[in-house]
Formats: C-alpha cells, structure tokens, sequence
C-alpha cells in the first residue's frame, strides 16, 4: 500500500485525544507520534467510510485489521481500502499500547451482532470467508487485542469522560443508554436487569471471554455458532469460560441458542469489562456492551431449534422424594374434635384416626419387622399397639449404633409403666434421666422414644400403665422435641385424648399438647432434668406452673387466692433480692446463681411454696427472676412492639407510648421492675455493685425483649439498641408513674 | 490485562471467646488488640475486634469476638459460635467454678450450636497463682488455685484442641494465646490434644 500522506490523524478512542502519528516513519524508526499537528508534511484525509489500521495481535503473533468507523476489526487484509500501518506505533509508543488495548476491550460486542444474524450490518460482509484464521485463535487466553472488534465505533461512547466511568460502571451505563440511539434500531433488545445483576458478580477471569470469542469473527451466522461454542471448549476453553457457559441454563432457558450463548459471553465481556475499568481505562466499551444488550430486539422464538422444557408436574412430584412426603403428609384427618361441644366419637372410630395418625408416619419411617419361620412382615398395626413382651429390633429406622439403645429404651419404658419387672436399685426417675439424656445426647432417639411411648399407650389395657406413659410424655416434651416428621402425628396422636375423660386423661394430654408446642419452637434442652424437675413434671398437669406460661394465664391462677395486680412471683423475688443484700453485692444480675439453688427456688414457687428459707445469696433470687421474665411465653414487650422499641430507644415519650400499648399486666410489671431496678442506680448501690445503669440495662434487655432475628449481624447491630431502650426506661422510671 | 490468580485470596477466620462470668474475657481481647489492660468493671458488650495477622506466610483477617457471660445472653452466644472457627474456652484460675462450667456449662452451649468445632482452653489470671491474697482466700474454703495439670486435664477432657495460660493484667502469653488461636482457626484439621502440643506460656 503506497501511502500518499505524510501523517496520520489519530484519535485515542479513549481520551478523545487527537494526536499525529508517521505510519512510514514508524516502518523506519521506532514510531512518532505528535499531539500538536505537524507543520511538515501532508495529513491523510478522514476517510469517509473509515480508517483501517493495521494492528498487530500480540497473541497469535499477525497483524489484523480495524476499521476506525466501524469499529470492526478483520484478520485478512482489506482490499481496495488505505490501510494505515500502526503495529510500530502500537508496538513501541505507550498510546498504541492502549489504543490496542482499548480495542481489545471491544471484543465482546461483535458477537452478538455477529450470531444474532438477524441483522445485516455491513460487517458482516465484510466478514472473512477464511474460517480456519480465527479458529487458530482458541488458545487465545488473554484478551488482548484479540481482532473480534466490530462494535460500531460510534464516538459519543468513547467521548465518555474516563472519571465518569471510574465512579461507577451504573453511571457509565446510565449515560450510555441515553446516548444510544444511534444503533438502537437494529440491535436486539434483552432483558437487561436480571441479566446485570449477573454481570456484577465478580470472580470471572478475562479469560473465559477470550476463549469464547475466537469462533466469532467468522461465523456471522447464528446457526453455526452454537456448534462452534460447542466444539471450542475442547480447545483452548478453560475452565472459567465453561463457568460462564454453565450459566446459560439459568438465565436463557428457552431462547434459541444464538441467544443463549450471548448471555454467557456478553455477561463474561461486561464482568471482565468491570474488571478493567477498576484496574485502568480500558473499559470504555463497557457501555456499548451494555446498550447491545439492552436495545437489541427479542429474537423469534418461534424458530427455536432447541425444544423448551416441558412442564412435567407429575414426574418431577414422583420423582421428588419430599413432594411424596408432603402427599402423604396432609393426613385427611377430620379436624379434630377438640372442642368441649362435640360429643365424643365412638371409641372405634377414634381408635382408627388414631391409628391412622401413627400409620401415616410408621409407613414411611418404621423399619420393617420380620417374624417367624417364614419371615414374614409383621403388619404395621402390630407394630403400633401395646405389647408386654421386649421388641427385637427398634420400631424406626436407626442407624446400626443405636439399636442397643433403642431396645434399651423400650424395655425403659416398659418398666416405668409397670408394664415389665424392674430390678431392685434402680428408679423410674433414673430411668427417665436415661431417656432424656439419650433424647438430648442422639438426635435419632428422640421420634424413636416418642414412637415407643405412643405404642405403649395405643390399645393400653392397663389404665395405671396409661396414666405413667403419659407421665413420660410429660417429662419428655420438656427435654427434647420430636423430629419435624412425626411432629404432626405426635400432636394429632395428643389431641386424641383431649375428650378421653376417664383416667384425667383429658388434662394430661392437653398439658402434653402446650409443652409439645413450646418445646417444637425453643428446640431440645441442653441439660437433663434433675429429679426434683421430673417429679414437678410429672405433677404439672394438675398444677399449672407460674414459669413458661402466658401472663394472662398466671394471673388467672392467683386470682383465686390473692388480689395482687402483678403476678406474685415478681414481688416475692424482688423483695427477696432486696432482703439478702441485694443492693450492696458485687455484680448483682450480673452473677448467676448457683443453678442447682435456683432450680430448688423454681421447683418450690412452681409447687406453689412461696418461701425464703435456706436462700442466702441474692444471686439466687435475681437469677431467677430473669429466668421468669426469659421464660414467659410471650416476651414482657411483646414482639410485635420489637420494632419500635428498637426504633426509639432513646425516646422516653415514645418508650411511654409503646409501653401503653400493652396490656395491663405486662405494663404493671414494666413499671415495677423499672422502679425496682432505679433503686440499684443509687450511687452509694453502684459504688459496690459495680452495676451502673449501663451494665443493668444490659443485663435486663434480652429479659425485656426478644429478639425475634437469627441472623447474626441483626441480633448484633439490635443488642446496642435493646440497651438503650432499658436504659431510657430505667432512667425515667418516675415519669413512667406519671405517665402510665 | 488483569492476570488471573495475582490477587491472593483473603481468608478470615473468626475466633469467639467464652467462659463464666469475671474470668477476664474482654480483658484478653483488650489486651490482645490494644495491649491495654483496663480496670473497669463491666460485663462486655458483643464486641468484635479486628486484627490482621500473618499466620505461616500467610495473610489473615483475624476477628475475635468477646461474649457476655449471663444466662440471658446464651442465645446470641450461640449465634456466635455458630459460625466460629475457633472458640477459646477461658476461666480464671482463681474460680474453681469457672474451670467447672467450662465442662458442665459451656461445652453444653457450644455443642449445640456448634458441635465439633475446635475448641482451645485458656487459663486465665496466672498471675494470681502467686498471689499471697488470693492463695489466702481460697484457703479459707480449702482451695488453691487451678494447678497447670488440672487445667491440662480438662482440656483433654473435653478434648481440647490446645491448652494455654495467660495473664492479660501482666502481658504474659496474650499474644502467643492469640498466635496458637489463629494456627488453629488456620489448621484444617480437627486434631486432638497431644502431650507435646501443649505450652504453658506463663509459667
């Protein structure tokens, strides 16, 4: 190519700087470049159908062609046209290097339009008919100047200013779109967000882009690209690049594949165009990806070549084991008649639903027992129904290492409910100890005890042997919970019984029915009972307790003997508090008390002995009345009001106002326990306890609110909060009076 | 062009501390992150210091998270462990109880919401071993402070990862307590206490 110029004029599509390079110096010298027009010499005219520069691909070592208009770039030279040499320039001067660079950033765009198809740009004409060029490309691995480039250069996308990009890729594109009617027209729109929120997903290398695209320049035909995507991978793909292609079913399912394989490839160029704009400038052809993507027109899907998925509700239930569970699950159980007003069902029937309950699980969870000289099954109603003789293999499916234990267990069971021998020295209450230890200790216990129980008590002939195994029942449904399985058998399996009036069995099971509830929410225990707790367990039903229960509840209870307005149990503690020096001991709420002095003070109030005697640390007491407030069924400040508490922490006006809400007994307590809790904030207090208001509303808040978050950060970010609130509470506990 | 595999991968590891009441949690930690050891008498709030450290030639973002002891607060203890790789079990060798909660109380808690995880034992208040007062006190109710041996055997007891003492009030062993928690928030494997694993950094 003779070359009638002297100079070249040059605008660095990136800083829209206009500099003048010497092609046929930069043959002979190491290139030279000028950013004031030169006064010597002739300048080559703008070309109006644009400049082909001659560049050279660093990775396959050969020169390529880009065309300044069109911003397409070729691997065989262009005929007819005036090529402008600048692999010196890009070689040796730092500009070209960007400039190459810069190209090279473009690369993801000409894909699209290329496999798109649908559109005849006029790149594509110009497009190589020498497949075997581009397709040396796979090993390609960085993309660098990889010659792929036809994205209509259009110069108000690289006019953008570099800051602005820097600040945020959003904004490039923001502005990007508004500028983007120029090829709007023709290029497909695809849904973009779904799709950009892709995209921002750092981790994916260069590389995958790179690899993707070598296909592109010659295809130019939507069809073949798929295969070609295909049969790349065993080339040079590596593995990032089947990450993106892996992508594909997620977002693109269902469009043809010219389609889908745009979506790995442009998410793949945007995120490694992402990558470049933090490192340097290259990335001004970010938004020119982005508009591609956005304004191009949906393509048919009516040609799909690839058959859609078909919705196949059926098999994919059958196929699911836990849609099978869940079939089975819905037990077709006329509701229970658990109201008082409907008469109780014969006693046949209700033996069937109950039988039906417990089959519904034992069907999908029992393991399969064996009898006889001919092995045969023993059917499943056998399985469920009171025995007096040992079993010899555990009712559920068990791991090997627990079926000693399981058999233990039942024979346990057997013998607290007098239903086998006990040998001399040993106790029912051991016993249960056992039981709960095993229930809390291994998890695949807990429904394999449950089961046991609810076996023995199923066609009991024995009412005193049923009164004991609801006694178990009682004492478990403290400890541990049952598996989310059995849990609605088990519940259906209790509310049974809330009609079976002989036996009190009517009261058990609905005490069975409430602490199974709370025991399902607040998970198993951690410790095993003592036997003092396992005897107040077996006694509860019949005397409700004051802890656990709602406040409503409680005050109902001691309507009876005392005209208190606040449940007794809080004055009798605090008072306590205050009478063993409580004011005047060291990190008073702070020190726990001894647990086993404070499970004995728990038992004597929940029998209802409301006495002092033998206590004499005052860490006892205020354990314990943190315990209370903890352990209520509904938190002091009621969940519902979490939010807003939180919200004006340090808002004593607001703090009365939510405070207002509540009902009466919870606002009573409130009131007294923030004027029990200003007596500790005296200094002449503080000075020993070493409890300033600070550590006291620390100490109080998950006593007064709880959080109903689990995650982490939460319950973190809103402890701060909850500290604040009982401050400002305890602080203003006398205009809370005036108040209130 | 960007080089892919240049950037090292950050790891961080999170370590909790736990243990009775008093025992001189939240002052490790002060003193493990600003090298101050303050008098202050308050029951710590959730916090959560930051430190990078360079564990075998590694770069690591070490967070330690200081808990509160009180029964209430067990649950967003637990909310801590979960997530834990590391928990360092303290108690004060001055409190006898404290050694025993560690057995009766703690291993309970972190085994629920954390079981399996790597558990290192860290003595506390060494110093106080050789403090008249504090001997004396505890002989009025027939005790002595908790001996190197007795701490060691818990810790195998409840088959701790490591065994270390220290003292925060006089610096000794904070920082290499801090190292070894670290190692092992770093060490992919669970292993168990061995003879020679165990330093006693104070004595």
């Amino acid at each position: 190519m003779v070359a009638t110029y002297d100079w070249v004029e040059i605008i660095d599509p990136q800083s829209k700087d206009t500099f003048f390079a010497n092609p046929l110096a930069t043959l002979q010298m190491t290139g030279e470049c000028l950013w004031q027009r030169p006064e010597t010499g002739t300048t080559k005219p703008e070309d109006p159908e644009g400049d082909w520069w001659e560049l050279w691909d660093e990775n396959n070592q050969l020169p390529y062609y880009y065309n300044t208009l069109t911003g397409s770039t070729e691997w065989v030279r262009p005929e007819n046209k005036v090529i402008i040499p600048l692999m010196k320039i890009q070689q040796n001067s730092s500009i070209g290097k960007r400039m190459s660079d810069i190209l090279s950033a473009h690369n993801d765009a000409p894909n699209f339009q290329d496999q798109k198809g649908s559109v005849p740009l006029e790149h594509q004409q110009r497009s190589p008919s020498d497949v075997s060029n581009p397709s040396a490309q796979p090993n390609t691995t960085s993309f660098e100047a990889t010659p792929s480039v036809n994205v209509k250069r259009h110069s108000r996308s690289l006019d953008l200013p570099v800051s602005d990009m820097k600040d945020s890729e959003w904004s490039g594109i923001r502005h990007q779109r508004s500028n983007s009617d120029t090829i709007s027209k023709d290029i497909p729109s695809v849904a973009a967000t779904p799709f950009m929120e892709v995209s921002t997903s750092p981790g994916l290398a260069p590389e995958p882009l790179a690899s993707a695209l070598p296909a592109s320049p010659s295809t130019g035909n939507s069809s073949i690209f798929g295969i070609a995507l295909g049969r790349k991978q065993p080339f040079g793909a590596r593995k990032q690049s089947l990450r993106g292609i892996e992508q594909l079913p997620e977002t693109t399912r269902s469009t043809k594949p010219a389609r889908q394989s745009q979506f790995p490839l442009s998410r793949a160029s945007i995120e490694s165009a992402f990558q470049s704009l933090t490192k340097s400038y290259r990335s001004n052809s970010t938004p020119n990806v982005s508009k591609n993507i956005e304004t191009k027109p949906l393509p048919k899907r009516s040609i799909s070549p690839i058959s859609e998925p078909v919705v196949n509700t059926e098999a994919a239930a059958a196929m699911n084991p836990l849609n099978q569970a869940n079939h089975d699950a819905v037990p077709p159980i006329p509701p229970p008649h658990a109201k008082k007003d409907i008469p109780t069902l014969p006693v046949n029937l209700q033996r069937e639903i109950t039988q039906f309950a417990i089959d519904g699980f034992a069907q999908k969870y029992f393991s399969t027992h064996k009898k006889g000289l001919f092995r045969r099954k023993v059917p499943r109603e056998k399985m469920l129904q009171w025995t007096k003789d040992s079993i010899k293999q555990p009712l559920m499916i068990l791991n090997k290492d627990l079926h000693k234990d399981a058999l233990k267990s039942f024979k346990l069971i057997q013998m607290i409910m007098g239903d086998r021998s006990r040998p001399r020295n040993s106790s029912a209450n051991e016993d249960l100890q056992w039981l709960c230890n095993c229930g809390i200790t291994k998890g695949q216990m807990r429904d394999e005890i449950y089961v046991q129980v609810c076996k023995q008590l199923n066609n009991n002939p024995n009412s005193w042997s049923v009164l004991k195994g609801w006694e178990i029942l009682c004492v478990i449904t403290i400890t541990f919970p049952p598996s989310k399985n059995l849990e609605s058998y088990l519940d259906e399996f209790v509310k049974q019984h809330h009609t079976v009036t002989d036996n009190k069995m009517d009261v058990m099971s609905r005490h069975v029915s409430s602490k199974l509830e709370r025991i399902c929410t607040r998970g198993a225990k951690g410790k095993v009972l003592t036997f003092a707790e396992i005897e107040r367990a077996k006694d509860a039903p019949f005397k409700p307790s004051v802890f656990g229960e709602s406040l409503e509840f409680i005050m109902e209870q001691q309507a009876s003997t005392t005209d208190m307005d606040i449940p007794k149990i809080v004055p009798f503690l605090a008072n306590m508090v205050l009478d063993l020096n409580g004011l005047y001991s060291e990190g008073i709420f702070r020190v726990p008390g001894d647990a086993d002095d404070v499970t004995e003070l728990r038992i004597r109030i929940e029998n209802g002995r409301y006495d002092a005697a033998g206590v004499t640390d005052p860490n006892v007491p205020a354990s314990l009345l943190k315990y209370w407030l903890r352990d209520l069924a509904e938190p002091l400040i009621f969940t519902e009001f979490y939010e807003s508490c939180i919200k004006h922490s340090e808002n004593i006006d607001q703090a009365i106002e939510v405070i207002r809400q509540l009902p009466e007994v919870n606002r009573r307590i409130v009131l007294y326990l923030a004027d029990f809790l200003t007596k500790f904030t005296d200094p002449e207090s503080t000075k020993l306890t070493r409890m300033n208001v600070n550590n006291l509303a620390m100490v109080f808040a998950p006593n007064f609110l709880r959080c109903p978050y689990e995650s982490l950060t939460q319950v973190f970010e809103n402890s701060k909060w909850e500290q604040a609130f009982l401050r400002t509470l305890i602080e203003n506990a006398p205009l809370l009076h005036e108040n209130l | 062009m960007a080089i892919c595999g240049d950037e090292q991968k950050h790891i961080n590891r999170k370590i909790v501390v736990c243990g009775d009441y008093q025992c001189g949690k939240t002052s490790l930690l002060n003193v493990m992150t600003t090298g101050y050891f303050g008098q202050l008498y308050e029951p710590a709030v959730f916090d959560c210091h930051y430190r990078d450290a360079t564990i075998d030639g590694q770069e690591v973002g070490v967070s330690m998270v200081d808990t509160k002891s009180t029964d209430e607060h067990e649950h967003s203890c637990g909310v801590h462990f979960s997530n834990a790789h590391v928990i360092l079990m303290c108690f004060a060798v001055d409190n006898r109880e404290s050694l025993d909660n560690i057995m009766y109380r703690w291993l309970d808690i972190v085994q629920e919401y954390r079981p399996n995880v790597k558990i290192v034992l860290v003595a506390l208040k060494c110093d106080l071993r050789d403090d008249e007062a504090t001997i004396m006190k505890l002989q009025q109710i027939n005790q002595h402070p908790v001996l190197y041996e007795e701490g060691l055997a818990t810790a195998r007891s409840i088959n701790a990862v490591r065994y270390l003492e220290c003292s925060a009030k006089h610096n000794r062993g904070v920082n290499e307590c801090f190292e070894q928690a670290a190692k092992v928030a770093m060490s992919g494997k669970y292993r168990l206490l061995r003879k020679n694993q165990c330093r006693s950094l104070c004595s």
